[in-house]
């Protein structure tokens, strides 16, 4: 699998206070990656280290291979964009000239495709309308236009629909999946918001106290989220059989302790087994949110103040 | 770096604090030039042009400190700073662009006074020869000591982001500088060459005495105290250079 970002270690102090502890990450080639934690977790710390803002205390990070320390870094960043915490933006100026000075910064030869981006964003009818007096998800979109200037292959978003409109979150996530299946941009976006990132993730990093607690793909977090009927029986090998001949999905989670998804009906289940000679230990159904299993892996801490 | 300079002229011709600098420059000429027509109608004055072709280099440094303060904070509080590092510009190129980009809007500054002034003078007075010789070093000084100004008032933007406090610490400088200039422009003045070697340091250290010396045309003006300005500017800049390096951006 081809990395575009490879954190190792990273830590960093503001004062004596720990923002990062060591915090380590992978992010993969075409992945929607969902930085998850907290408000003082770490996310906008890490992010101000990996766009150079700021400089790790200890700890490295690779971006398309090349290490923060080496002085190629520069032309690795030159392939990614990000907007930390607001899109900057000159508010005395139009979106327009907003894009226009940011291809002069990149040194781009011609302006020809500042109609595309003023397009892609939906920002093609402002005219002379300053960006100081845009709504707060027309500013995201030019931010995010700002950012795609100089076509960057891999994007850096932090709480990207924080104060957005119902309609704004819906553009902005559109917006995100457009980016990533035709433009093939690898995005890092982070957020407190589980149940709308849920809805764009690939991969996922679940961060606190400046630690990544886990790293998984959707899929294993689906799978961790979803309604399951949980039993331990005295016998794997005899339920494997019985939920075999009953063509139900289940999964083993310890050698007698199986998590069934299908709908199945438990009383039959229990007779059944207890025909075999199986003893139901117990059942239990489980399913969780997407905030409770965020809850459970960081044991349940409250928010922190850090930056 | 070319790149940042292209991007800061930009925002330099779209900018409206360096508009009104300019309209001030422009106000401040016409006010010299008229009261020197009123001067010279009621003989209370002699004919001593430099007083008044080069009266908008005792603003210059006040000027230059609201300018630099506003035109360079924006990037702070717009967050648009971010955008030049985070593509991979060089912070020693984006102090420099930032520096350059300031130095030559107040050369422009002082251009717009001069080119008001003598509309104006030609208008009010009538034309009336300024030696060559006086002309020339007037000049060479206004680019040296708006480089001294600019390399001390962006030094103190770009280390503090703090937009209220580095604009505050800007203007109280140059009110400062004003001040001990003037103080030491009179006790030099009265003292002669019996004056101590901290005020022949000040005297070559503070851009607001080389200001007056050019002004009042005193003979006391040395290719000594440009050298010190110059050399006070690139030192200011080199020490700006380094810190930003480290500066943590918010």
């Amino acid at each position: 699998m081809e990395t575009v970002l490879s954190v190792n270690g990273l830590c960093k102090y503001y004062k004596r206070e720990k923002a990062l502890d060591g915090l380590s990450l992978t992010v993969p080639k075409g992945a929607i990656y969902g930085l998850v934690g907290h408000n003082g977790s770490g996310k906008t710390t890490l992010i101000r280290l990996l766009t150079g803002l700021q400089k790790p205390d200890s700890g490295t990070f690779t971006l398309y291979g090349v290490q923060d320390r080496n002085k190629d870094i520069a032309r690795a960043r030159r392939r990614m964009s990000a907007i930390v915490e607001m899109p900057a933006l000159y508010r005395d100026m139009t979106a327009r000239d907003n894009l226009r000075i940011q291809y002069r910064i990149l040194g781009l030869p011609s302006e020809d495709g500042i109609d595309e981006l003023l397009r892609l964003v939906g920002l093609e009818d402002t005219g002379s309308k300053k960006a100081g007096a845009f709504s707060l998800g027309m500013r995201q979109r030019l931010g995010i236009a700002v950012a795609l200037c100089g076509d960057p292959d891999f994007l850096i978003l932090d709480e990207p629909i924080n104060g957005l409109d119902p309609q704004g979150i819906i553009e902005m996530r559109e917006l995100l999946l457009m980016l990533n299946r035709e433009k093939m941009i690898t995005i890092l976006v982070s957020s407190h918001i589980l149940e709308e990132l849920s809805k764009i993730a690939t991969h996922y990093g679940f961060i606190h106290k400046g630690r990544l607690v886990r790293e998984m793909t959707a899929g294993e977090l689906e799978a961790a989220c979803r309604k399951s009927l949980r039993v331990t029986v005295s016998a794997g090998g005899t339920l494997a059989r019985v939920l075999d001949e009953a063509k139900a999905e289940y999964c083993f989670v310890a050698e007698n302790t199986a998590e069934i998804y299908s709908d199945i009906q438990i009383t039959p289940l229990v007779c059944k087994l207890a025909e075999e000679g199986c003893t139901v230990l117990s059942a239990q159904e489980k399913e969780e949110s997407l905030e409770g299993y965020y809850i459970r892996l960081v044991g349940g801490d409250t928010h922190e103040q850090t930056a | 770096m070319s790149r940042l300079l292209n991007a800061n002229m930009v925002r330099l011709a779209k900018s409206r604090i360096f508009l009104l600098a300019e309209l001030f420059m422009v106000g401040y000429a016409v006010t010299a030039y008229v009261s020197a027509c009123s001067a010279l109608e009621s003989r209370k004055s002699g004919e001593n042009w430099n007083l008044y072709f080069f009266n908008g280099l005792l603003a210059i440094g006040i000027v230059m400190a609201v300018f630099a303060s506003v035109f360079l904070h924006a990037q702070y509080s717009d967050h648009t700073i971010r955008n030049k590092i985070m593509v991979g510009h060089r912070r020693s190129h984006i102090y420099l662009a930032d520096y350059l980009t300031c130095l030559g809007a107040g050369w422009l500054m002082c251009a717009t006074y001069h080119l008001t002034g003598l509309l104006a003078g030609l208008l009010l007075i009538g034309s009336k020869m300024l030696e060559i010789s006086n002309f020339v070093l007037g000049m060479a000084c206004s680019a040296v000591i708006v480089m001294a100004y600019t390399a001390l008032f962006v030094l103190v933007e770009m280390l503090d982001q703090n937009k209220a406090r580095s604009m505050a610490v800007n203007v109280v400088a140059s009110f400062a500088l004003l001040a001990v200039g003037m103080q030491c422009f009179n006790k030099l003045i009265s003292l002669g060459e019996s004056a101590g070697w901290l005020l022949r340091v000040l005297e070559k250290a503070v851009p607001f005495v080389t200001a007056v010396y050019v002004t009042t045309g005193n003979d006391r003006l040395s290719a000594a105290a440009l050298i010190c300005l110059s050399v006070e500017a690139v030192l200011l800049v080199i020490i700006g250079i380094s810190a930003f390096r480290k500066v943590d951006i918010e």
